[in-house]
């Protein structure tokens, strides 16, 4: 009797482990379905809204990525929303939708889109603070609380400087390209008039624009191929204003074997960009300070939540990158 | 251990029925509960699967409602009719309750932000078509005319956020669903392996119990194939169990016993009787035996009796009374002998055919035997077998007194003691050698009848007759003091063995 009871109850002990273990097994699994979606959330009081043009631009996302850091020690979350070329959405649309859906605070760089501004107008009006980065409202009289950036002033000075830097005997022609409706024309102006100090009178110079309209996709490259192809607009020196534009200079240079005959001044030292810098193709670009841009954007709005008021302006600090201080440069940006 | 051991017990006295329909529950049961448990895995995941795509259930509904609204708004605005304001009420009632289930928290995590902001976009969607509607109803046509724009377009953002969540959440469900089937997958095998060993279990728990109950049935048919091919000595069955078997078992064992005991009981009584059978036929021999003596020595004792009655009639008639009675108690003692043979006496016929015989002796002799007795009156009804007091005394007579220089003296002696009757037959004759007795009793002599004085019958008759009659040794017993000190016969009857004589008288008889 003993002989055949203890397999007996051997066999059960086996099936109830089989069982238990399989159902334990199981509800770890159910359970961590729930725990994945529960972990990786965290609770914010406040939600700002970076709105921009171009969600996927390098530029950009560096400066959300700190701009979200430094959010989230103040107990905010900053939600990141833009043109992407799968939506149709503008940046004017973004503003209204984060009218509302009634954010906490607003970073937008305005586009020079009259509807922009007026909707930054009511956002205020909403009660929510608006933020500008980069570039700032036309209108005099906004009231947006803040403008995080450089001013065209300063731009134009930076550029004027960079192109002086660069010219040599040869230098006959410089063409700037222009957003239309933006605020880069004040900066192609300070520009001009601070290459024409520098250079007063030993050079003959022609500092001319073009205008690139942003508005149709696609438009930009064409234009700026154009140019290549226009044996009389070819430049000497390509000054551009936008990280996008710098790019589309950078591939028509080498298309239309225009390396070493036209001189890039580009923007933002993109991947693309730093190893164009380092063959030669475009000589400099302009690396901001994102990190402090992007806390600057944040603490704007959290100072102005705090005292009601805040600095108009923060200024942003901007470094020439050339072919002598690349590999620096690299060694600084991860 | 006692606990086993209890249970176990109980299980022994459990019928067979009980036995299988425990085992059949428990089996089932078992497959119940592991099939329950699977089940109850199933619902659950069923349940999550229910759970994962409940939240786009639910987004749909909400961009349901809100369709409604909208649609019910331009049809007031277009129409201004009560119905399509009423409706607006309700399909706003109905949205907002949507809106509950939505989050309104602000989390790094893009559903629910979405979530955050479809909520707030929503209120303030239905804060501005409520004023359209106020605006309606004041015919501001300016001012409901641009806030319905505003509308239209917060309608459209606020459906592609919901499309936007739809997708976001339908990624991760189905994320979460893959996981789901992954786990459903093993959970699939655990299952199978869980199914494998409960069968396994069930049919080796069977086993057992079928062994069990058919394991002591094999003993019994085994051991009555035994006790049927003879073998009576079969060791029998213990019982273990109460069941249906047992009680077979229990009554297989009390009929072999019963065999047993029938058999052996049949023995004694047929060794009885062989030994019964045995018995008569010695003494049918031995009567015979002396029947033929008899009657070798008495040629035909009818006639002669019947000659000394007519001899006695012929005394009287002469006058001569002693002749007469001498004739008389001849022919009494020889009709004695005669009838007497084939059947038993009383002692006190016995002792009548003594007082005839030493009569007749004294006649012959002329008064030399002296002959006395002294008997227990109580005990003269005693049935004996017959002639047994005759021979001794004619022993005593031939053996004891005869040609002796002095007086013969003989005593009979009756007497009553305890429950036999002894019979004392005493002479102050010869006497005679211890060995002469031994020899005697052993049957080597004594058995002389063709003695011409002898009436036939010898000693050595007597003694085999009473130990056959009684069934018994040592009834007899002779005693001398040496030569010319005389000797005593002694015969010790058995009282009380009335029934037996009966059973013996009653089968000579036949």
């Amino acid at each position: 009797m003993r002989k055949t009871i203890v397999p007996a109850i051997i066999g059960l002990l086996v099936i109830m482990i089989v069982t238990i273990g399989g159902w334990l097994y199981y509800n770890k699994v159910i359970n961590n379905i729930e725990l994945e979606e529960i972990n990786e959330t965290n609770s914010y009081t406040y939600h700002y809204v970076l709105v921009v043009d171009n969600t996927e631009s390098v530029f950009w996302n560096s400066i959300y990525e700190s701009a979200k850091e430094e959010a989230a020690r103040n107990d905010a979350y900053l939600e990141f929303v833009g043109s992407t070329p799968a939506s149709d959405y503008t940046v004017a649309d973004y503003l209204e939708i984060s009218i509302a859906a009634r954010v906490d605070g607003i970073i937008v760089e305005p586009n020079g889109d009259y509807k922009v501004e007026k909707l930054i107008e009511k956002a205020s009006k909403n009660g929510i603070p608006v933020v500008t980065v980069m570039e700032d409202t036309k209108k005099s009289q906004s009231s947006r609380i803040s403008f995080v950036g450089i001013n065209s002033y300063e731009l134009g000075q930076i550029y004027g400087e960079a192109v002086c830097k660069f010219v040599t005997d040869d230098t006959k022609k410089v063409l700037v390209l222009l957003k239309d409706g933006t605020e880069n024309y004040g900066i192609y102006a300070y520009m001009k008039a601070a290459v024409n100090e520098r250079l007063s009178g030993q050079m003959q110079i022609e500092i001319q624009s073009y205008q690139v309209d942003s508005k149709i996709s696609f438009e930009t490259e064409e234009i700026i191929r154009d140019i290549f192809l226009d044996t009389d607009m070819v430049p000497d020196i390509l000054v551009c204003l936008d990280e996008t534009d710098t790019e589309c200079a950078y591939w028509a240079a080498i298309d239309y074997n225009k390396v070493g005959v036209v001189d890039i001044i580009g923007y933002y030292p993109s991947e693309t960009i730093i190893s164009a810098i380092e063959k030669g193709i475009v000589l400099a670009a302009f690396q901001f300070d994102k990190e402090k841009i992007g806390r600057d954007c944040i603490n704007a709005l959290v100072e102005f939540k705090q005292m009601g008021y805040v600095s108009d302006y923060y200024s942003v600090d901007v470094e020439m990158v050339t072919k002598e201080n690349i590999n620096e440069f690299r060694e600084s940006v991860p | 251990m006692k606990k086993f051991n209890n249970f176990k017990k109980i299980w022994n006295n459990l019928f067979i029925r009980t036995k299988l329909t425990l085992s059949f529950v428990f089996t089932s049961l078992i497959l119940v509960f592991s099939n329950i448990i699977l089940y109850s895995e199933v619902n659950q995941v069923t349940t999550k699967i229910d759970d994962i795509y409940i939240s786009n259930v639910r987004l749909n509904d909400l961009s349901d409602a809100l369709a409604a609204t909208y649609d019910n708004v331009y049809e007031f605005l277009n129409t201004k009719s009560s119905a399509a304001l009423e409706n607006y009420y309700r399909s706003e009632q109905i949205f907002r309750g949507f809106l509950e289930d939505l989050g309104a928290e602000t989390t790094d995590n893009q559903v629910q932000l979405l979530e955050k902001n479809i909520y707030n976009m929503s209120v303030s969607y239905l804060e501005i078509t409520d004023e359209t509607v106020k605006a309606k109803r004041g015919r501001d046509i300016e001012k409901y005319k641009n806030l319905n724009e505003d509308a239209a377009s917060l309608y459209q953002y606020i459906n592609s956020y919901i499309y936007e969540l739809n997708n976001q959440q339908f990624s991760s469900n189905t994320s979460n669903y893959r996981i789901l089937l992954t786990s459903l997958k093993s959970m699939e095998v655990i299952s199978i392996v869980l199914l494998l060993l409960v069968c396994i279990i069930n049919a080796f728990v069977l086993g057992i119990i079928t062994r069990s109950i058919l394991s002591p049935l094999s003993d019994l048919a085994r051991t009555a194939n035994a006790v049927a091919a003879g073998d009576m000595d079969a060791p029998l069955i213990t019982v273990t169990s109460g069941d249906e078997v047992g009680i077979v078992t229990n009554a297989f064992n009390q009929m072999v016993y019963s065999i047993k005991t029938y058999i052996s009981v049949t023995k004694e009584n047929m060794e009885n009787e062989r030994k019964m059978k045995e018995r008569e036929l010695l003494m049918e021999t031995h009567l015979k035996d002396a029947q033929l003596k008899y009657l070798q020595a008495q040629i035909n004792p009818h006639f002669l009796y019947n000659s000394l009655n007519a001899g006695a009639q012929l005394a009287i008639m002469e006058d001569a009374e002693k002749t007469c009675l001498f004739i008389e108690r001849m022919a009494d003692f020889f009709r004695f002998n005669v009838r007497k043979l084939t059947e038993d006496s009383t002692l006190s016929e016995e002792l009548e055919a003594v007082d005839n015989y030493i009569y007749i002796l004294n006649v012959r002799f002329s008064g030399d035997i002296h002959f006395e007795k002294q008997v227990d009156p109580s005990v003269v009804n005693l049935k004996v077998p017959s002639m047994i007091l005759q021979p001794l005394v004619e022993n005593a007579v031939n053996y004891g007194i005869r040609n002796i220089d002095w007086k013969g003296i003989i005593r009979l002696e009756i007497e009553r003691e305890k429950n036999q009757v002894i019979v004392h037959v005493i002479d102050n004759g010869k006497g005679m050698e211890p060995d002469r007795i031994r020899e005697i009793l052993d049957g080597g002599i004594g058995n002389d009848t063709n003695t011409t004085d002898s009436t036939g019958i010898g000693i050595h008759n007597v003694m085999s007759r009473l130990s056959l009659y009684y069934n018994k040794r040592e009834l007899f017993h002779i005693e001398s003091k040496g030569i010319n000190k005389g000797t005593t016969v002694t015969i010790y009857l058995p009282f009380d063995q009335e029934k037996d004589r009966e059973n013996v008288s009653d089968i000579i008889s036949r």
